[in-house]
């Protein structure tokens, strides 16, 4: 029976994080569950907690005292609440809570007075992730992949649509041999943002035969995969910085954390996903060309001038209107009900004027990320893509960073 | 520790499915050829082993272990574990190449099929087919079904969709056309029969023939018997029939009727509305035995083969005719249609009842 002492702060830690891959609505009673294992008997050994919803599923360790081996399934949300609302020990205090199983299949977990019983489900039941082996790997900054997430991940479709192969963020690997990039595209039909950044590539299972049948990982991002926003977004919430390890084979990526992110022993929290099967659009041709017109514009005059126009944007359509004039740039919205407004900002354009519609949220979605504070405006005609581009200065330390967002004209 | 024992003997395998050679056969050939379609539409009444097929296809075609024995002796000596993940999740809900669906509130909605899409266009697991069951298929509203049309159009890489329904009318021809069709008949008697003999190994022989007879072909309505206390409800309701005042028709004995039968209804501890359904169902059941004895008289046709004797004194001492027994019925018949209405029950089984007798106490 299973039973181990362990510390309030560091069993918090990871409850908090592998929550984010339990089971919230409830259909499957054994998701809802965390499973507990203890690695190794010893004074000082780990519990391994793991959580899965049959889409992602993350597994992180923990050191503990072990008293005695053995597995448990417990309720993933109720035991992160419970755990947080004991009482904050002493710094000098040397308190644990104790975890144990009883004979009857309870749950119990106790904190100097306190003590909940809790019931739990056979470990048999819980279903069996599978260990994935990727031979090879590459590494990535915790803060970069951050940064790249969230620069695109707005813009994949919302799921439940038809569009299935959008509802994700494609990866891919572009470069050449000697600068290689990992590449961040989302679109869901109406705009696209890109985000990529220099990562330290090695090619280590090229082999000259490839006759084997397991496609690397350089095939396959070479290629791209497309992954589900919901692995993503857990990742973005972990606020330690180091190092991120990503493996993928035909099925899964995975993405083990390095550093100061509850790493024991060798022992990684990983964050596993399935892949979107698929094919991702062909992004490529929606980016800019030869031929366009550039405007260039201070980041925050754009912002903050279009977050004031468009408080009169119509509420389902948020458009709004770019007047590209000589050096200046006129931002416009009617509403038919409310009334109207303009604003004009300080630009540097020379050529036709030409005004183009826009949904300003989508604008707004792209430019809030930008820490730079030059923006080019590319553009043709009203019927083609308009492009925004930070105006890059190396403002990110070491490695460079490009994000570039297309956005596609209202009609008139 | 209880879920252990269960393991032991593992439902869903090919090897406990009770006849249906034919499908069986069928299923087990497209496996070794390595040939599956991505549609089935399974047909045939209710209860007959259209789903345990279906489960047993699939924890066939998903169990690790079984699936090298398949590869190495061409055919399946064992069926499925039962003991590794892939066979567990089946059981329980949790293997990931596995998702089985049914009508929730009497619907299948569209959410429900998005939500397989959105399922179904990640990338699997364990590399291995993926099986879609849809239970009651016809319980699909119109825009569930033309979402997964949709999806059966363009099915995802080694993916089975196994549709089950009662009735093909229901079906989208459009769906039917997509899928491989195929006709689940009701069991014969004996084959019940000898089901239950293995099945059931403390339950008297007689009393099972009984049950195989009532079952109709079914083996869930048969399980449903032997578990359920049938036999008792069901003498019980004879004995309302059985009674000097029924004989003599008189009217008032309706009331005594429908208080008595209302108070066997009450004893039941399942929810009163399927009681009164299955109750009903029972009584419809000894009406038709009435009848088909009346017409017949040979023993050998009826269900309730074990009470022939007390049919052939109801028939003898009420003096019943063939009209009056067709009206019964009918009557019969027409209540079970009205039994989801929100109706007083009490007062409802009272008119039944006497209008029951009515013909009886006219003579």
């Amino acid at each position: 029976m299973l039973n181990f002492k362990i510390k309030k702060d560091n069993f918090l830690k990871s409850l908090s994080l592998v929550q984010g891959a339990t089971e919230r609505k409830g259909i499957l009673p054994v998701l809802s569950n965390l499973l507990i294992e203890t690695i190794n008997n010893q004074k000082n050994g780990f519990i391994k907690i793991s959580a899965t919803d049959l889409e992602i599923s993350i597994t992180t360790y923990c050191n503990v005292n072990i008293i005695q081996d053995g597995k448990i399934t417990i309720n993933a949300r109720k035991l992160y609440s419970i755990i947080k609302e004991f009482p904050e020990s002493k710094m000098d205090e040397d308190e644990y809570i104790d975890v144990k199983e009883t004979e009857a299949g309870l749950g119990v977990v106790s904190y100097k007075k306190i003590i909940f019983k809790l019931t739990t489900i056979p470990v048999i039941d819980y279903p069996a992730l599978i260990e994935i082996e990727a031979k090879d790997n590459f590494n990535i900054d915790l803060k970069t992949l951050r940064l790249l997430i969230n620069s695109v991940i707005f813009s994949s479709a919302v799921s439940e649509d038809a569009k299935r192969n959008l509802a994700g963020v494609f990866f891919v690997l572009a470069g050449d041999d000697e600068n290689s990039f990992l590449r961040l595209v989302a679109t869901d039909g109406h705009r696209l943002s890109l985000a990529e950044s220099e990562i330290t590539y090695t090619i280590t299972s090229k082999k000259p035969e490839s006759a084997d049948k397991d496609k690397d990982i350089y095939d396959l991002l070479k290629a791209g995969v497309i992954i589900p926003r919901k692995i993503l977004n857990e990742l973005v919430k972990i606020e330690e910085n180091g190092n991120v390890n990503i493996s993928i084979n035909a099925n899964s990526i995975i993405f083990k954390l390095d550093g100061d992110v509850n790493n024991y022993n060798g022992y990684k929290t990983e964050f596993t996903s399935r892949l979107i099967e698929g094919k991702f659009p062909d992004y490529q041709s929606v980016l800019p060309k030869d031929n366009y017109k550039i405007l260039k514009v201070k980041t925050k005059d754009l912002s903050d001038s279009i977050r004031r126009v468009s408080l009169l944007a119509e509420e389902k359509s948020h458009s709004i209107e770019l007047n590209f004039n000589n050096n200046a740039l006129v931002i416009k919205t009617v509403h038919t009900n409310l009334g109207e407004a303009s604003d004009e900002i300080e630009a540097k354009y020379t050529g036709e004027p030409l005004n183009i519609k826009l949904n300003s949220r989508y604008i707004q979605d792209f430019i809030s990320n930008i820490p730079e504070e030059q923006l080019e405006i590319k553009f043709n005609t009203v019927y083609t893509p308009l492009v925004i581009i930070p105006v890059n200065k190396g403002l990110h330390e070491q490695k460079k960073i490009n994000l570039i967002g297309v956005f596609m004209p209202m009609r008139y | 520790m209880i879920k252990n024992e269960r393991l032991k003997d593992y439902k869903y395998s090919f090897l406990n499915i009770a006849g249906h050679e034919k499908a069986v056969h069928f299923l087990k050939n497209l496996a070794l050829n390595d040939r599956i379609p991505a549609g089935f539409l399974f047909y045939g009444p209710e209860g007959i082993g259209k789903r345990s097929v279906a489960f047993s296809f699939a924890a066939e075609m998903l169990c690790k272990d079984l699936n090298l024995g398949l590869e190495r002796e061409g055919n399946s000596p064992s069926g499925p574990c039962g003991e590794c993940p892939a066979c567990r999740g089946i059981l329980n809900g949790t293997n990931s190449n596995f998702i089985f669906i049914e009508p929730k509130d009497d619907s299948i909605r569209i959410e429900k099929i998005h939500e397989l899409n959105s399922y179904m266009s990640l990338t699997p697991f364990y590399d291995n087919y993926r099986f879609v069951i849809i239970d009651n298929a016809s319980k699909m509203n119109a825009s569930a079904a033309n979402a997964l049309l949709k999806m059966l159009e363009e099915p995802p890489e080694r993916s089975v969709f196994i549709l089950i329904t009662t009735s093909m009318g229901s079906i989208l021809p459009t769906i039917i056309s997509r899928c491989q069709v195929l006709e689940f008949k009701p069991l014969s008697e004996d084959l019940l029969a000898k089901y239950a003999c293995d099945r059931f190994k403390d339950v008297d022989k007689r009393t099972l023939d009984v049950y195989s007879r009532l079952s109709r072909g079914s083996c869930s309505t048969l399980e449903k018997l032997v578990t359920g206390n049938y036999l008792e409800y069901r003498n019980d309701i004879t004995e309302l029939f059985s009674n000097g005042l029924f004989y003599s028709g008189s009217l008032s004995y309706g009331y005594i009727m429908s208080e008595k039968f209302n108070r066997i209804m009450k004893n039941s501890e399942d929810d009163p509305q399927g009681t009164e359904k299955f109750l009903f169902e029972t009584l419809l059941l000894i009406l038709r035995d009435i009848f088909v004895y009346f017409m017949t008289k040979n023993e050998k046709l009826l269900y309730n083969i074990d009470i022939s004797g007390k049919i052939k004194e109801i028939i003898k001492n009420a003096g019943l005719n063939g009209n009056m027994i067709m009206q019964m019925i009918e009557l019969t018949a027409a209540y079970i249609n009205k039994i989801n209405y929100n109706l007083n029950r009490t007062i409802a089984t009272d008119g039944y009842f006497v209008r029951l007798l009515k013909d009886i106490s006219a003579k």
